[in-house]
């Protein structure tokens, strides 16, 4: 049995008593996917306050779902596909999502280039925050969580071209945004984005 | 060839180019770099997939929520519904059988009126058959087991409902005789309709519950019908 097949078996067991009603299982499911749910969630909510009220109603939402997994994806992806789901309704209901909108700030963020990691992931989380609603949620949609601009077209209510059009304005902003990073040379083969001291 | 449009550039951030794009990438300095650029950021965007952080949740109110919800249980709730999943199978189709019944019934009251069997099976009431328009609630069931609670309720009830009216109705005594005959004609003909219909599923387990249903509801109409014939007439046909 390869690790795939055995984590699967296992949260397949987990997931039998979960339906149940098993407080061990549903804890168990919680504690191993709950760093990425949850991080899915904070990411498409940029506010963190907000984040937190939805990643409670977004865990009650996979729970409730439970009985309907039918083990043909991996447990954290389709849970993934709830969270991803159930955030942008949540948004929608607080108008976050009200319209996608076009026009683009011309603003470049000020951060003071750095190699640590955590840094630079600050960094493009400011940078996404600068996006219109709309370019961001296609820009996290598409290039961190992997949807298609199909996928996003049926989450949003738009077009695959509309999505296509947000991610190019998104991509574009963010290039000018963290110009010091991404147009500078790598210095270690490029894994860490780092901007050399000059 | 003139320089790469940004639009492109973009796209190429996680494509692939043509020959011809792959040919001028070689030679532009400018437009490697501005793809280069784009792939970055398209990386940074990977890393961040890859982030985990503490959550967000935290059990402890977590698990409020979920009692609250009736989403966990306690151990002998979790065994009774372990109880109840291993049944839902068993439920379905008693559910399917009750609606069999039910639709039984209403058929042969159809054809006992005189109606066509084809014109019987026609699901709802005639125009501006009022009577036959159940009052349904809009508001939804509060779960599963509640839904499936009122099923069996309605059952119970349509099954002594129908019990009641065997042993009572009255309405027909002063015709009774021929009403039963209509009405044993007609279960005759569903009972050989549904047995064509069994023939072909033979495992089916609705057509199979609608057959023997029809041939009950047969055998209690001549119980009916010689109890209904006039002192000394007996039972001559079928």
């Amino acid at each position: 049995m390869t690790k795939t097949s055995e984590t699967m078996a296992t949260d397949f067991l987990t997931i039998q008593r979960a339906i149940e009603g098993d407080e061990r299982a549903l804890r168990a499911l919680w504690s191993q996917h709950a760093p990425h749910i949850d991080a899915v969630v904070r990411r498409l909510a940029g506010d963190p306050d907000l984040a937190q009220d939805i990643a409670q109603e977004v865990w009650i939402q996979i729970f409730r779902a439970l009985p309907t997994y039918r083990g043909e994806s991996q447990f954290g992806t389709w849970a993934h596909r709830i969270a991803v789901n159930r955030t942008l309704n949540a948004l929608r209901r607080t108008r976050r999502l009200a319209k996608v909108e076009t026009d683009m700030e011309e603003d470049t963020v000020s951060v003071e280039p750095t190699g640590d990691r955590s840094m630079l992931r600050a960094t493009i989380d400011a940078a996404a925050a600068r996006l219109s609603p709309g370019a961001r949620t296609v820009f996290l949609m598409h290039d961190v969580e992997g949807y298609t601009h199909e996928e996003i077209a049926e989450e949003l209510g738009i077009t695959a071209g509309g999505s296509k059009s947000q991610l190019f304005k998104a991509r574009a902003k963010l290039r000018r945004l963290l110009a010091h990073l991404v147009d500078a040379p790598q210095t270690d083969s490029g894994k860490e984005h780092a901007t050399p001291a000059h | 060839m003139q320089h790469l449009l940004i639009e492109r550039l973009v796209e190429l951030a996680d494509g692939e180019p043509t020959a011809a794009e792959r040919e001028h990438l070689g030679a532009c300095a400018m437009c490697t770099a501005e793809r280069t650029a784009y792939q970055r950021v398209v990386a940074m965007a990977a890393d961040e997939r890859r982030r985990i952080a503490p959550p967000l949740t935290d059990w402890g109110s977590l698990r409020g929520e979920l009692r609250t919800r009736g989403i966990i249980s306690t151990p002998d709730e979790a065994a009774s519904r372990r109880l109840w999943s291993a049944r839902v199978a068993s439920v379905g189709g008693r559910i399917a059988a009750a609606v069999a019944i039910l639709a039984v019934g209403i058929v042969s009251g159809r054809l006992s009126t005189g109606m066509s069997v084809t014109g019987a099976m026609v699901l709802g009431g005639g125009p501006g058959d009022e009577s036959t328009v159940a009052t349904v609630s809009q508001e939804d069931f509060a779960s599963t087991a509640a839904a499936l609670q009122v099923l069996q309720r309605a059952q119970q009830e349509y099954e002594r409902a129908a019990l009641y009216l065997a042993n009572h109705d009255t309405s027909v005594s002063e015709v009774a005789s021929e009403l039963l005959r209509t009405r044993l004609a007609a279960l005759d003909e569903m009972a050989e309709t549904s047995r064509r219909a069994l023939g072909n599923s033979p495992a089916d387990p609705i057509m199979n519950q609608v057959y023997l249903t029809t041939l009950g509801a047969r055998n209690m109409t001549l119980g009916r019908l010689a109890s209904a014939l006039p002192v000394g007439s007996r039972l001559s046909r079928f």
